[in-house]
């Protein structure tokens, strides 16, 4: 496959006469990937005695999460000593260096994934695990739920092994619930309720808005999951887009009713006379009683004094915000690498990502785990539960994910804006993607 | 040799306090954000003025992420860089300005157009011609490229090459001087401040290149503080970085630059390139 | 002597064309022909000719609006660049005390980073808050929806360009430094007030360097890129959508590599022809001194 490419290459490089020039490097063989391939011995499950074999993995996020990986990876070491794995933290646009990565033949051994890992799969660069989980006899009931270990399912495989997995939760401000007397959150609510509480919490001094019920601002997650409430979808059953239906239009009408209609959620313009800042960092100064986020945002508001807050269900299905761990098609030591990844989702390996707030983990046993539930931060309990109590639905992943994203957010923008009618934006949405999935 | 005016002179300087007020508010915001604490990084409740003052910010730096190894490879891959920058782009740049032959308009077209083209389409080439040489995870791939000359610099010395009379050029051919002479001993002295200039800009554009290391380089050994404070601010999708970091690091990537330019500055404007020149005529 | 001239002049540019053709000719080659290929970077490309051209001139609406947007922000914001930078070159340039300070408080934007100045763009262009906008309400006009406004989202950005005139400052500085003295000494005993020395005297011997920072500029704008994909994303609605962030969308955002070289090498003709354009003017307008003859 890629070698053709690498042929081109070549070629043209012997056009520029390079090769003669610095030829005499005398590294024309072997050291393409990195990794030593001291005779690539197959079905070497047996621990003790193997040859060292080294992996790398890439990854994002912050300089912690890949301390955490180490952490977890020092566990995975005691398992199998001859392995070793070095993690490789990617920084600004991972897409584009695990690609030249790739398409330079150089590809890491495992990779970490999200999203858009059905690009990968559906490109045949990444491998299914069906197999591996087999001869492992890996239970995956016993270790996801059915809809965390979906996350990560294209055409029916499994091509990888989720570990970090946090349903999108509500965190609201338990002093203005309180203040506004309006009763907390909890597993079961509705989006009656939901609207409800937003309205009881919204406040207005000299008919200045001072506090707002709730801004879930544009990102993808916020608007889906409406959508997936009121029983839309993006795509039907064969695969064709549904975006011009009732149910969406009524969830986006609702979306921007909150800003438009009840006055709930700040305009886009008030929005932009704040900085710009997201939800977040609005929770934080006290400008919303209740927003829609990840489990990270434990670990900020864990950082901000004077604040007394609590998360809970969202008021329906909602999203996870997950990655796993993949193989790539050119990995020297598959076998290899699978047993690294099923090591790091097994309990032990996955208690770090807890202990070191990190992230809600992927696995079932982790997510029940007294570890879990009675975790402290910043010296304060919080309703772990909320996590399993959550309903996730399948989001509809894909391997044009990404320009999926682009054609319904440029066009949603304008409407979030109010500068297009909900009949403009989803006919034109809905024919972006007909002619993008045609 | 200008008499300024009273009157005019409090005018230049009210108007260069004015515009310099708002060319500094970027600086002043970064180092604002640089000693906020992280509740305020929380919030993103950041003012223009600082209100903190965190300096532990500015150790934390080298204890929670490593800004010592940051530091020294970035002094390593630019102290290279400059010097083969400024040595290549001089030597070549008289070529193109001083000596006719043919194809050298056309290879003078061929050099600017090295400019023109998007490196995101060459980049993978690029990646695999540097694998086959054995240099992915080294600093070779940033630091070799500058001692083939980059265009913007040949580009800008031979501006400043056409502004000198060839008179002084003839003149020394007819003593018999050849063109390695006349490079050394007549050019190179005359352009100095604009090699001075040059010297500042691609420190300041090595130093602050993060795009040939984030493709080159694996090794957190080996990354360089420009790719540091992109790790830094990289975040996992949703999540806000810690600004204040971000920060910090950005001022230990700026701060350089100013401070080269600080001191440098002299070498560009206080030579005078002509002088010399219109001494002879 | 020719032809001795003509071997002088390789063995000068020689560590160039050595660079030029071991490192970069090839992946030039390398991406003309990918530019006539389906390669999404991972499996191997297939030739398709010219089909990938055909989609950008006929069915791609998307990149006409990148290319108008990039052309509208490179065509305002160079012109207004380079103005700027010689109206603050001719403040540096006198001689007053603590002039150096000046000169590195000018500098300074240029050098800090974009994700920085960004955070505090996005404030001062701020609707209601923002500085820029309360700076004209004080002379009674209502300041637009920046960032927001499909119609003003452009010339925020170019606002925003204009703090990174620090560079051309520079070497017009240098380039002013290098005119002689007794050309400003005659004009001033001429009787010629000082900005009219500027305007006649001044301007003309730095034309190279305006050239230069003119041909640099257009180059530059035409490949903008991190203001665009930091500080809008293309936003709203494609409306400061560029060329180069729209490329680079292409090849790693929606794996199609060989259609973002074919607008890589369309990008390329545009700015190759629109240099060799200004190349062809700069003999009305530029002066070099060795031209000068002299006995």
């Amino acid at each position: 496959m890629r070698s053709k490419i690498h042929w081109i290459a070549m070629v043209l490089l012997l056009v520029a006469g390079i090769v003669a020039a610095c030829g005499g490097n005398g590294s024309s063989g072997g050291n393409g990937s990195g990794g030593s391939s001291g005779g690539d011995q197959k079905g070497g499950g047996e621990a003790s005695g193997s040859k060292p074999v080294s992996l790398t993995l890439t990854m994002w996020g912050s300089e912690q999460d890949k301390n955490t990986m180490e952490e977890r990876l020092a566990i995975v070491k005691n398992l199998y000593p001859h392995i070793t794995v070095e993690v490789n933290l990617v920084a600004g646009d991972y897409d584009q260096k695990v690609q030249t990565m790739i398409a330079g033949g150089t590809p890491p051994d495992i990779m970490m994934l999200a999203e858009n890992y059905q690009v990968y799969a559906s490109k045949g660069q990444i491998i299914p695990l069906d197999d591996y989980i087999a001869s492992h006899q890996v239970d995956m009931d016993e270790r996801y739920t059915p809809d965390i270990a979906n996350l990560m399912k294209y055409d029916g495989k499994q091509y990888g092994m989720p570990d970090r997995a946090g349903a999108m939760v509500v965190y609201y401000n338990k002093d203005m619930f309180d203040a506004a007397n309006v009763p907390y959150p909890k597993k079961g609510w509705t989006r009656e309720d939901f609207l409800e509480a937003a309205q009881k919490l919204t406040i207005k001094e000299n008919g200045k808005i001072v506090q707002w019920g709730y801004y879930p601002s544009s990102w993808w997650p916020q608007w889906m999951q409406l959508i997936y409430q009121n029983g839309g979808s993006l795509f039907d059953e064969s695969g064709k887009p549904t975006f011009d239906t009732p149910e969406v239009r009524e969830a986006l009408q609702f979306f921007n009713d909150l800003t438009y209609k009840y006055g709930v959620s700040p305009t886009p313009t008030e929005v932009a006379d704040l900085g710009n800042i997201g939800p977040d960092p609005m929770f934080a100064q006290g400008l919303i009683a209740m927003e829609t986020t990840g489990f990270w945002n434990i670990g900020s508001l864990a950082k901000v004094e004077g604040i007394n807050w609590d998360i809970a269900p969202v008021w329906g299905p909602t999203n996870a915000f997950f990655n796993g761990l993949a193989i790539t098609k050119d990995s020297k030591h598959k076998e290899e690498a699978f047993q690294v990844i099923e090591a790091l989702t097994r309990l032990e390996a996955q208690i770090p990502i807890i202990k070191n707030g990190q992230d809600a983990p992927a696995t079932k046993p982790a997510l029940n785990s007294d570890a879990f539930l009675n975790a402290e931060y910043g010296g304060r309990k919080i309703n772990m539960a909320a996590f399993s109590e959550s309903e996730i639905y399948d989001i509809p992943l894909n391997p044009k994910w990404n320009e999926m994203q682009k054609v319904i957010g440029d066009k949603l923008s304008t409407f979030f804006n109010n500068d297009a009618t909900l009949d403009e934006t989803v006919t034109a949405i809905q024919k972006g993607l007909e002619e993008l999935y045609q | 040799m200008a008499r300024i005016g009273l009157l005019e002179k409090g005018f230049s300087y009210a108007v260069l306090s004015l515009v310099g007020a708002l060319m500094f508010a970027p600086f002043l915001y970064m180092i604002s954000i640089a000693l906020s604490s992280d509740a305020t990084t929380v919030k993103a409740a950041f003012t223009l003025f600082p209100r903190e003052f965190r300096f532990e910010n500015f150790v934390r730096v080298f204890t929670d992420y490593r800004m010592g190894t940051y530091l020294k490879n970035s002094i390593i891959i630019t102290a290279f860089t400059v010097f083969g920058s400024v040595l290549s782009a001089s030597f070549v740049a008289y070529g193109f300005a001083r000596i006719r032959a043919k194809g050298s308009g056309f290879l003078f077209i061929v050099l600017l157009s090295t400019m023109m083209i998007p490196g995101e389409v060459t980049m993978v080439p690029q990646f695999i011609i540097y694998r086959e040489l054995g240099w992915i995870n080294t600093f070779l791939p940033l630091i070799v490229p500058s001692f083939f000359a980059g265009a913007f610099n040949v580009f800008l010395i031979r501006q400043f090459v056409m502004g000198i009379p060839r008179s002084l050029d003839e003149a020394a051919m007819i003593d018999g001087m050849g063109h390695l002479g006349i490079y050394a001993k007549i050019i190179l002295p005359l352009t100095y401040p604009i090699l001075a200039a040059i010297g500042i800009f691609s420190f300041a554009w090595n130093w602050g290149n993060f795009m040939g290391p984030l493709i080159y380089i694996n090794d957190p050994k080996k990354t360089p503080l420009a790719l540091g404070v992109q790790l830094i601010s990289t975040v996992s999708g949703g999540q806000m970085p810690p600004w204040n970091m971000v920060m910090v690091a950005s001022m230990f990537l700026t701060i350089p630059m100013i401070l080269v330019y600080t001191f440098g500055q002299k070498y560009v404007y206080e030579a005078n390139i002509n002088s010399g020149s219109a001494g002879i005529k | 002597m020719r032809t001795r001239d003509g071997l002088w002049f390789y063995v000068f540019i020689s560590p160039w064309l050595f660079g030029f053709l071991a490192l970069t000719l090839g992946p030039i080659l390398f991406s003309i022909y990918m530019s006539f290929t389906d390669w999404d970077l991972f499996q191997a490309p297939h030739f398709i000719g010219l089909g990938n051209y055909e989609k950008i001139f006929t069915r791609d609406p998307l990149f006409w609006k990148s290319v108008g947007n990039t052309v509208y922000y490179a065509f305002i914001s160079i012109p207004l660049g380079m103005l700027l930078s010689l109206w603050i070159a001719y403040y540096l340039n006198k001689k007053l005390k603590g002039i150096s300070f000046f000169r590195v408080l000018y500098y300074l934007p240029s050098v800090v980073p974009v994700v920085a100045s960004s955070l505090l763009f996005v404030r001062l262009l701020a609707p209601n808050t923002g500085l820029i906008n309360k700076g004209l309400a004080l002379v009674g006009i209502d300041g637009p929806n920046w960032l927001l406004d499909p119609d003003w989202v452009k010339p925020a950005l170019i606002v925003m360009s204009l703090w990174g005139v620090g560079g051309s400052v520079v070497l017009l500085l240098a380039g002013m430094k290098g005119i002689p003295h007794e050309l400003l000494e005659a004009a001033s005993i001429d009787g010629a007030s000082p900005r009219k020395a500027f305007l006649f005297v001044t301007l003309p011997m730095i034309t190279p360097i305006i050239f230069f920072n003119l041909v640099t500029g257009l180059i530059g704008a035409l490949q903008t890129f991190a203001q665009v994909y930091i500080v809008t994303s293309g936003g709203p609605d494609n409306a400061s959508q560029m060329i180069v962030p729209y490329l680079f969308e292409n090849a790693f955002k929606f794996y199609k590599m060989g259609y973002a070289s074919a607008i890589a090498w369309i990008l390329f003709l545009m700015i190759l022809l629109l240099t060799l354009l200004v190349f062809r003017s700069s003999a009305l307008w530029v002066y070099y001194e060795e031209g000068r003859k002299h006995g």
